[in-house]
């Protein structure tokens, strides 16, 4: 058989602009049902799209190692000595013991007070070496990150993040600048630090807090000069070490720095560990879950909604099915045949949930605009929303177009024309 | 050519069976104008409904120019409708919200594709036809802007557009005013004079039953009298 879709296309637009009403109220079920479905994937896609790019946006295939065992163990404290230290954080960079790692940056810091002519500024300060930039894809705006002689000569310098350096400075470049830092506790005994950079804004990280409020110094600066850097062993602590892992090797480079500081620590076999290390994969999982159930949620809704548009465009449609039953019939008087007449109604129902659906396609995107510009959430229109929520209305307009119409065009001709 | 014979319908209203036509036979050759008459009731529409193969016999045969009509399948029936008989009706039967000129097109579209005209040439054809029956001024006019003898006229329009060889008109003067009436049956009785069609219409109106070269009367779905002048 063949489809003259021009034809098909026309007796349907006749039958539509017929009664206006009714077409306008069915694309109206579509248009919401549609509209609804994206906007809400569309929230759930960019709330968890944003929290999963706060994770991994510091970089990829990160680690941290913090002292401390996962329980809450302090052997270390206990016997007077430090859990981690930079001895252990130059053991992890040394590629016999862990080979798969590529960058090593170990931390070492506190909140210090920084002033400025008469602006005093409380921000956590940092001791690092070059390798953080590196672990953690940091850029100055102005001057330059620490350098290795800034490390090794023990260096007074300071790179401010970009909100610190507009709170101590305003508008002007500090660089070359001398700030006072003060240790947070600790009484006089400021240290003058030279400003040699400030960093690009990078905005709230799941792994390092949040770079734009704080400093950074050289780790060696910030153990001998700044903080009380030594245990009661004499050794110098770190508090955490980040530890970048060759690509796809995560699990490795963990599994090889619990060995080698179980080793260094002397833990015996069945003891806990005195440190832990937690990767950006476990962390991601885990808050993958998370924003999935959220996602999944939003899906429920979204296609809650869409199954009430669909009962409502069906019965729209059993309605105008029963009303249209004598025109069927005199349809059929003058040589309609039964195809015809299904075809009329699939066109009419196509019709209407195509130009219904992007209608609401154009809604959703729209109020998924609005969302974003209102600041609320950021929401993230994708093609799979738009997918499924156009093939659904499709599909739903058609049987419940369909299905009613099959009844009618079943009837014989003469039934049809004596219903009243 | 038509060819009834001991054709029976039996309707079930509720619970009670009706029936509507008992062994019925009557052949009706072409170009015949024929009159359908008889009390209400009594069988006339619902055999007018089986010769415009509308609805099938129960038992008996029906022949329409030689060919055995319970044979033919669903959508041979439809065609046959759309070609060969042009359907009056005493209410209209006229889409709603759908201008006279569409309304004469639609038997049009119902054309299988290799005989069917393009949009333009239906649109050119339904004009002249309406222009035929007095409606040339009226082409764009909804039902419900044209009065009762419009309408039918609009109805005529539309049995004629196929050019058919058999018109069917069940009371078509029904629902009229004498003056409209007789305009119609005017259109009528000039049809029949110039193609020669077959013509076949209820009535239960004395005078335009005369007008016929058959009368045929019915009652409780029996052929009680037949007349020929």
């Amino acid at each position: 058989m063949r489809i003259e879709i021009g034809e098909n296309l026309s007796v349907a637009l006749n039958g539509l602009m017929a009664n206006k009403v009714r077409s306008g109220l069915t694309m109206l079920g579509v248009l919401i049902g549609v509209a609804t479905v994206i906007a809400l994937l569309s929230i759930g896609e960019g709330a968890s799209a944003s929290i999963t790019d706060q994770i991994s946006g510091a970089g990829s295939n990160l680690l941290i190692v913090r002292s401390g065992g996962g329980n809450g163990r302090q052997s270390g404290l206990q016997s007077g000595a430090a859990t981690l230290t930079l001895d252990d954080a130059e053991a992890i960079g040394r590629k016999d013991a862990v080979p798969d790692a590529v960058t090593v940056a170990p931390q070492f810091g506190q909140s210090a007070q920084l002033t400025f002519g008469d602006v005093n500024l409380t921000v956590q300060v940092t001791g690092v070496t070059p390798a953080y930039a590196q672990a953690f894809s940091l850029k100055t705006k102005t001057g330059s990150f620490l350098a290795n002689k800034d490390v090794t000569g023990r260096g007074n310098v300071i790179v401010l993040g970009s909100q610190t350096a507009e709170d101590l400075f305003g508008g002007f470049d500090p660089a070359g600048r001398k700030v006072k830092l003060n240790p947070t506790g600790k009484a006089g005994g400021a240290v003058p630090m030279t400003v040699i950079g400030v960093l690009e804004e990078q905005g709230q990280s799941a792994l390092m807090g949040n770079p734009d409020n704080g400093a950074f110094v050289p780790i060696s600066t910030a153990q001998v000069r700044l903080f009380a850097g030594r245990d009661a062993l004499g050794q110098l602590m770190v508090s955490t070490v980040t530890v970048v892992a060759g690509e796809g090797q995560s699990s490795a480079v963990m599994g090889q720095i619990q060995q080698l500081l179980r080793r260094r620590h002397d833990i015996e076999a069945g003891e806990d560990d005195d440190f832990n290390v937690v990767s950006q994969d476990d962390l991601l999982s885990l808050v993958g879950n998370v924003t999935g159930l959220f996602t999944a949620f939003l899906g429920v809704i979204a296609v809650i909604s869409l199954v009430v548009g669909g009962i409502g465009i069906m019965n729209i449609m059993l309605v105008s099915v029963t009303e249209r039953t004598r025109e069927i019939g005199i349809r059929k008087a003058v040589g309609a045949r039964t195809s015809d007449i299904l075809l009329q109604f699939l066109f009419e129902a196509i019709v209407l949930s195509v130009i219904g659906g992007l209608m609401g396609m154009g809604t959703g995107i729209g109020v998924s605009w609005l969302i974003t510009k209102s600041g609320f959430v950021t929401a993230k229109v994708t093609p799979f929303a738009i997918v499924l929520a156009l093939t659904s209305a499709l599909t739903v307009g058609v049987i419940s177009g369909v299905y009613p119409a099959r009844r009618a065009a079943a009837l014989k001709p003469i039934d049809a024309l004596r219903y009243e | 050519m038509i060819a009834l014979s001991h054709v029976s319908k039996v309707y079930r209203m509720g619970s009670v069976d009706v029936q509507a036509l008992g062994d019925v036979s009557l052949t009706i050759p072409s170009g015949e104008w024929l009159a359908i008459t008889g009390s209400s009731g009594g069988g006339k529409s619902t055999l007018m409904n089986v010769i415009g193969c509308l609805d099938t016999p129960d038992s008996g045969s029906y022949r329409l120019n030689g060919q055995e009509v319970a044979d033919l399948s669903e959508n041979d029936l439809a065609d046959i409708r759309n070609r060969e008989i042009g359907f009056v009706y005493q209410t209209f039967n006229l889409l709603a919200r759908m201008p006279a000129l569409k309304q004469v097109m639609l038997p049009m579209q119902y054309v299988r594709s290799e005989a069917r005209l393009p949009l333009a040439e239906r649109r050119d054809r339904a004009a002249s036809v309406l222009q035929a029956v007095g409606l040339g001024d009226r082409l764009n006019h909804d039902p419900s802007e044209l009065s009762g003898g419009q309408r039918q006229r609009v109805a005529i329009a539309r049995a004629l557009i196929n050019e058919p060889r058999i018109i069917l008109a069940d009371e078509p003067t029904g629902n009229l005013d004498t003056r409209a009436g007789e305009e119609i049956l005017e259109i009528f009785s000039r049809l029949h004079r110039e193609s020669g069609v077959t013509l076949i219409m209820v009535t239960h109106e004395e005078p335009v039953a005369d007008m016929a070269q058959r009368i045929v009367r019915m009652r409780d779905g029996r052929i009680v009298e037949e007349l020929r002048r």
